[in-house]
């Protein structure tokens, strides 16, 4: 050990305290950087194994028409180090499937031949069995294990494969070239599969298409095309694995693949998956492939290059980046300040000795070498401390908050767990060492700079600054000696007055002190800020308020329940029936006197079967008869849902809170009561007409009676003028989510209260059509308008077949007017969030008189339910909802789901318990730097004037006094510190409000004001404890000790 | 009438083994308006016997009175007053607060203690001291010789019951020791003043009326000078 290095580590020996705090600080300068970093490449490395176990680790695909080629050009690619693993899936011909399986399994069975491991590199995986091994096995997407057909693992599949074959549709003729049709796989990368000759990529009467191609269909494609499978032949395949999980490889527009392996049908398009090692760029990525692969089609998989830190773009990742980069530098500028101050009063403290060593003969660059010796012992000691700490910190967070975490993340069944990067520790212990030397560089200089007859002098530096001097030589009056005594001399007294006195012609020392206070509040208020914007972010997700604990929706499939209908009619004979189909509204109408839903139902009933005879009886149907038969079917649905509701009410746990219907109704507002937040084109799904009118598809919510009655009660209306179904009168709700144009938002959308024209039902050629739907037209002048579009199918006794809109001309529309009673601001909680939409809110005892022809209404039921239970008792509600529709009703139930808000919210709760724990650290760490930094500044300014202390208590400075004025001398540097830390942090809070706000639009700039409240708090702790620490050095009996320190 | 009487004053610094005995059973009277010099080598303990004299450290064992009260009896909020009224101390190293001029470091004791400043005797002692024209002057703009006299004056201001000097000249040129130690002699002489001065140098002690020898923190030798 040198001389230097020996009064090196003396000097930090003789100052435990101060050296303490100064590791401590730059141990959580590197605990916090290494947290910053770890979480970041534990964040990236959990979603590269979700990305990877879901699509795979393929990094490129290259397809090519055969495969021999495809697989030489791999072969040396990977030989030349440009790839690393290859997968190869070849197609292998399409299977032919029955009309029952279509529904089930989609168009065809395509059969894929694979090779290499697709398990790993496509993420094609089984979820029961295995990976076919030879010809003649097979592995089927999951819903091949369910249906009539259903299969299971060793069953043998036998069906014809053919090939698709593209034909021209019927009056068709000619042929079509890539990117001509708006289907399929690559039409749009034609000139990159096929090079500049695009003849592979013309389609003519009887081209086969591989499976790259999408399905053809004339009509719906608007192309000239159909396909047909042809040259088909019997294979029988063994059934040997499932797999249920849909990926980039498994999925075709017309069916999931079917992976067979080393199958001799297998022919044509063959797609390559491969990896890379030690790519940086998405651009080496395509660069390596073209290289590889010169002649070939390629995609890249971006999910992956992403995560794997080769494509880094995105909104999220800006984000992200951006707050791991204003986190860095907050922490890096107060780490700065913090190791800056402490070796900065060190070296001040010292300049006797710096003196006295530059007098023997030790040059300045020795000087400045001690200084940095001293800063690297301390990162020696603070840095892997540092690391430990960071590392634990995280390991402990991260056991803690994985679970969640990994859900919040989507990638529960990955994990989050800790993945250390050495680059990272390396970058977080890099970083710090080079925060050190940086901070210590100015002390260094200063070292080296001292002036040895001053030092030796023994009289400390001078104090005073030039201006204090002037000062001091205007105050010579004896006669006003002592007299300026201003606030601070009233309230501090003496003690206050010579505080005044120094803060006046003293140098710098209490700015010091002040930085490091403004810089605190900086931190905290970053902190804060981090914590609001971050908890808001979380509010937003976990902040809805939901009526109960836990509910069901329910719907009925469209064709069901005719018979239950039957069995509210008496006759059906054809004429008869013509007659009641016509009669329908009166019918409907008498029946409004009756109680309930189940009386209307049995009335309405009437109507609807009977407008089910006049269609069967081949007479054309009238608008009224539609409208009663729709109303009546509505009426009846509603009667067998408040059964249900009935029903629910035996399940043990579930409190019944209350139930409602929605449907879908086109709606007609006048222009005057247009809310300004609809009026932006595209703000909701609708907008103005030709005519200037308003259409919208609004919701028509029917509340349970009791439910209505308190909404309307706090609309200040009375709940019984809503009943009449011949003149049906709605609550509007007047918000909706909407996108003003810059952001989606919270709009207004209803202006006020008056008429809207409600759309009931329509009849074309002497049938009701299937629906509306509110659609934009462009017309041949290039103006846009709504329209409201009555639709049809075309019954081709396919599923669903085609939808049709016939001429407007053609058709006649029934209308009902609704009175907007009243327009409330907020949804109530049983309606659920504000919708997309204009919801007018009607009492359900309406429903049986007035449906405005709503069909598949959709059954909403809420329960309370115990804590933590609502899971379970949800899991009850649909099981006993199931069962009566299934026992009772001869619906068919097109969805029965429950909707388990209390455990959302609690998912909800989990993901605002993760941000705020990471709040919490961050500002715990960030408060403790702060703190240090001020502690240091303050006990440092204090303990380097002890001599001057000294002095003023030899000469009579009692300890009331010497408090008094250490007191106001921290207030004074307090109040110089608040300003402009104040301004900075703003700044600061602003900086990260734009970074936030870059990924989440809405979101309200607002400060953190309990931070602000804490900072102070934390602050004035800090500035207490430092300053009696720094007055317990100064203390009395150190006096004679203080006065000698004169002898260096 | 004894002004001062130092009985069995006893420090030690530390504790067992490295225990030091700085003074060890020290006994002394000093009457009004005498000039004592206490001489002793480097170490020998006279620096010690002055700060237990002056109130600014406390003694193992011993009693130190002043005008016949104990000046060990008094709390520490009291010491600081004693300290204010009753001493005036000058150092080697003149000891001034750098932030204050000329006349606040000399009234700075009168300031502590709240009272009005005596103008005639800042007056008075600004030009017995040499220091008109450089009222407004901080310590910094001063020689070593003025900034001695400042700590004089401070001594002065407040007639204490006894002045103590330690090594008040140690830091200056002979010509600036002779003018300074004329200064103690010339206020012991007009005001009275009672003084106590440290020093190593025979030559300095010889203008004072009686010299004290300190050696290892006893004393050894106790003489009266005849003029």
């Amino acid at each position: 050990m040198n001389a230097m290095t020996n009064f090196t580590v003396k000097s930090l020996r003789a100052n435990k305290v101060r050296t303490a705090v100064t590791i401590a600080g730059v141990a959580l300068a590197a605990a916090l950087l290494t947290a910053v970093l770890t979480t970041f490449t534990s964040l990236q490395s959990m979603l590269y194994q979700a990305e990877a176990n879901v699509s795979g680790t393929w990094m490129a695909m290259v397809q090519a028409p055969s495969r021999e080629p495809l697989e030489k050009e791999a072969e040396a690619a990977r030989a030349a180090g440009q790839i690393g693993e290859a997968a190869f899936v070849q197609d292998a011909g399409f299977g032919v499937l029955t009309e029952a399986q279509q529904n089930i399994h989609g168009r065809y069975l395509p059969i894929v031949s694979f090779s290499g491991n697709v398990e790993t590199l496509c993420a094609v995986r089984p979820s029961e069995g295995r990976l076919p091994e030879k010809p003649g096995e097979i592995m089927l997407f999951d819903t091949w294990r369910t249906g009539d057909d259903a299969l299971t693992l060793g069953d043998t599949l036998t069906l014809p494969v053919g090939e698709r074959v593209a034909v021209l549709a019927p009056g068709q003729e000619g042929s079509m070239t890539a990117g001509s049709l708006p289907v399929g796989g690559n039409f749009g990368n034609a000139e990159a599969r096929y090079g500049d000759d695009l003849v592979g990529a013309e389609i003519t009467d009887g081209t086969v298409l591989d499976s790259s191609w999408g399905y053809f269909e004339a009509e719906r494609d608007g192309g000239i095309f159909n396909e047909e499978l042809r040259n088909t032949a019997e294979r029988t395949y063994t059934v040997v694995g499932f797999y249920n999980r849909s990926s980039y490889t498994t999925s075709q527009s017309y069916g999931m693949l079917a992976f067979t392996c080393d199958d001799p049908n297998a022919a044509g398009l063959t797609s390559a998956y491969v990896t890379m090692e030690g790519v940086s760029s998405t651009a080496e990525v395509e660069e390596r492939v073209r290289v590889a692969f010169p002649d070939d089609y390629y995609e890249l998989h971006m999910g992956m290059l992403r995560y794997m830190g080769v494509r880094t773009d995105g909104a999220i990742w800006d984000t992200f980046f951006g707050i791991v980069g204003v986190l860095a530098v907050v922490i890096t500028v107060a780490c700065v300040s913090l190791i800056y101050n402490a070796f900065a009063i060190s070296v001040a403290e010292r300049a006797g000795q710096f003196g006295l060593l530059a007098s023997v003969g030790a040059s300045r660059r020795q000087l400045r070498r001690a200084v940095l010796v001293e800063a690297l012992v301390v990162a020696a000691f603070g840095v892997p401390l540092g690391l430990l700490l960071g590392l634990g910190g995280c390991a402990v967070t991260f056991a803690a908050l994985g679970p969640s975490l990994a859900a919040i993340f989507g990638a529960a069944d990955v994990g989050f767990t800790l993945v250390v990067a050495p680059w990272a520790l390396a970058v977080a212990a890099g970083l710090t060492v080079a925060t050190v030397l940086f901070s210590v560089c100015v002390p260094a200089w200063r070292a080296s700079r001292v002036n040895v007859i001053d030092a030796l002098r023994g009289g400390q530096t001078a104090r005073a600054s030039k201006r204090g001097a002037a000062r001091a030589a205007r105050a010579a009056n004896p006669a006003k000696l002592w007299k300026r005594r201003g606030v601070a001399g009233r309230v501090f007294g003496m003690g206050g007055l010579l505080a005044r006195i120094n803060e006046k012609r003293g140098t710098s020392r209490g700015t010091a002190a002040s930085v490091s206070l403004a810089l605190a509040i900086v931190l905290l208020m970053t902190a804060g800020s981090l914590s609001t914007f971050l908890g808001t972010l979380a509010d937003v997700a976990g902040g809805q308020t939901n009526a109960g604990d836990v509910g069901i929706t329910a719907s009925f499939a469209e064709e069901s329940g005719e018979s239950s209908a039957a069995r509210g009619a008496s006759g059906d004979g054809a004429t008869d029936a013509l007659a009641a189909a016509n009669a329908g509204k009166g019918a409907a109408e008498g029946a409004a006197g009756a109680e309930g839903p189940d009386g209307a139902a049995g009335a309405e009933g009437v109507g609807e079967e009977a407008a089910d005879a006049a269609v069967e009886a081949g007479e054309p149907l009238t608008l009224e008869a539609a409208v009663a038969a729709a109303n009546a079917r509505f009426a009846e649905e509603v009667a067998v849902f408040d059964g249900a509701w009935e029903a629910l009410d035996a399940v043990p746990d579930a409190e019944p809170v209350g139930w409602r219907l929605d449907g879908n109704v086109p709606l007609v507002v006048p222009e005057a009561m247009v809310g300004d937040g609809a009026r932006s084109d595209g703000s909701l799904n609708g907008g103005f007409t030709a005519d200037g009118q308003f259409v919208v598809m609004g919701t028509v919510v029917y509340l349970d009676d009791a439910l209505f009655d308190a909404v309307a009660a706090e609309a200040g209306v009375d709940p019984a003028d809503f009943r009449d179904g011949a003149a049906p009168r709605a609550i509007a709700v007047g918000k909706a989510y909407g996108n003003n144009g810059d952001l989606y938002q919270l709009v207004d959308v209803l202006a006020g209260t008056g008429s809207v024209e409600a759309v009931t039902g329509a009849i074309y050629d002497g049938a009701a059509v299937d629906g509306f739907s509110v659609v934009y037209e462009i017309d041949e002048q290039g103006a846009g308008a709504y329209r409201i579009f009555p639709y049809l199918f075309e019954s081709d006794g396919a599923d669903g077949g085609a939808m049709r809109s016939p001429d407007p001309a053609d058709v006649e529309t029934a209308t009902t007017s609704v009175e907007i009673a009243a327009v409330i601001e907020e949804a109530p909680a049983m309606v659920g969030m504000y919708g997309d939409t204009v919801q007018l809110i009607v009492p359900m005892s309406l429903a049986a008189t007035q449906g405005f022809g709503i069909t598949e209404p959709q059954f909403h039921a809420v329960f309370n339910a115990p804590e933590g239970q609502s899971g379970d008792v949800g899991q009850a509600l649909v099981d006993t909802a199931g069962a009566f529709f299934h026992d009772e009703t001869d619906y068919e139930v097109a969805f029965l789901v429950m909707n388990d808000y209390a455990g959302d919210m609690s998912n909800n709760q989990m993901l605002a318990m993760v941000i705020n724990v990471f709040c919490l650290l961050f500002t715990v760490i960030l408060a403790l730097i702060a703190m240090g930094n001020v502690f240091n500044t303050v006990t440092n300014g204090l303990i380097l004037r002890r001599r001057e202390f000294a002095v003023m208590r030899s000469v009579g400075l009692s300890g009331r006094q010497f408090r008094s004025m250490i007191v106001d001398e921290c207030v004074a540097w307090c109040a110089r510190g608040l300003v402009p830390g104040i301004l900075l942090s703003l700044a600061a809070s602003w900086l990260l409000w734009r970074v936030v706000s870059g990924s989440m639009t809405g979101l309200p700039f607002a400060l953190p004001w309990t931070y602000v409240a804490l900072a102070f708090a934390m602050i004035a702790v800090a500035v207490g404890a430092s300053v009696a620490y720094g007055m317990h050095r100064c203390k009395a009996d150190n006096v004679v000790e203080a006065l000698r320190m004169d002898s260096i | 009438m004894d002004m001062l009487t130092v009985s069995h004053l006893t420090k030690i610094y530390g504790e067992g083994e490295a225990a030091t005995r700085a003074l060890d059973d020290v006994s002394f009277s000093v009457a009004e308006g005498e000039f004592v010099a206490i001489v002793g080598s480097s170490g020998s303990g006279k620096s010690t016997l002055l700060h237990l004299i002056g109130g600014v450290d406390r003694p193992t064992a011993g009693h130190v009175l002043l005008n016949g009260s104990e000046v060990y009896a008094r709390t520490d909020e009291e010491l600081a007053v004693f300290r204010r009224r009753e001493v005036g101390l000058v150092y080697q190293f003149y000891n001034l607060v750098p932030v204050l001029n000329v006349v606040e470091n000399m009234t700075l004791p009168v300031a502590l203690d709240g009272r009005p400043v005596n103008q005639e005797r800042l007056a008075g002692l600004l030009d017995r001291l040499g220091l008109r024209g450089r009222e407004g002057h901080l310590p910094r703009q001063l020689s070593g010789g003025q900034q001695q006299r400042v700590a004089i004056g401070r001594a002065l201001m407040n007639a204490p019951a006894v002045v103590l000097a330690d090594e008040p000249t140690g830091n200056l040129d002979t010509a600036n020791s002779r003018e300074i130690m004329q200064l103690l002699r010339d206020s012991n002489r007009d005001f009275g003043q009672t003084m106590v001065v440290i020093t190593h140098d025979e030559e300095i002690a010889l203008a004072a009326d009686r010299i004290i020898a300190v050696e290892d923190g006893r004393i050894v030798r106790d003489e009266r000078i005849r003029r």
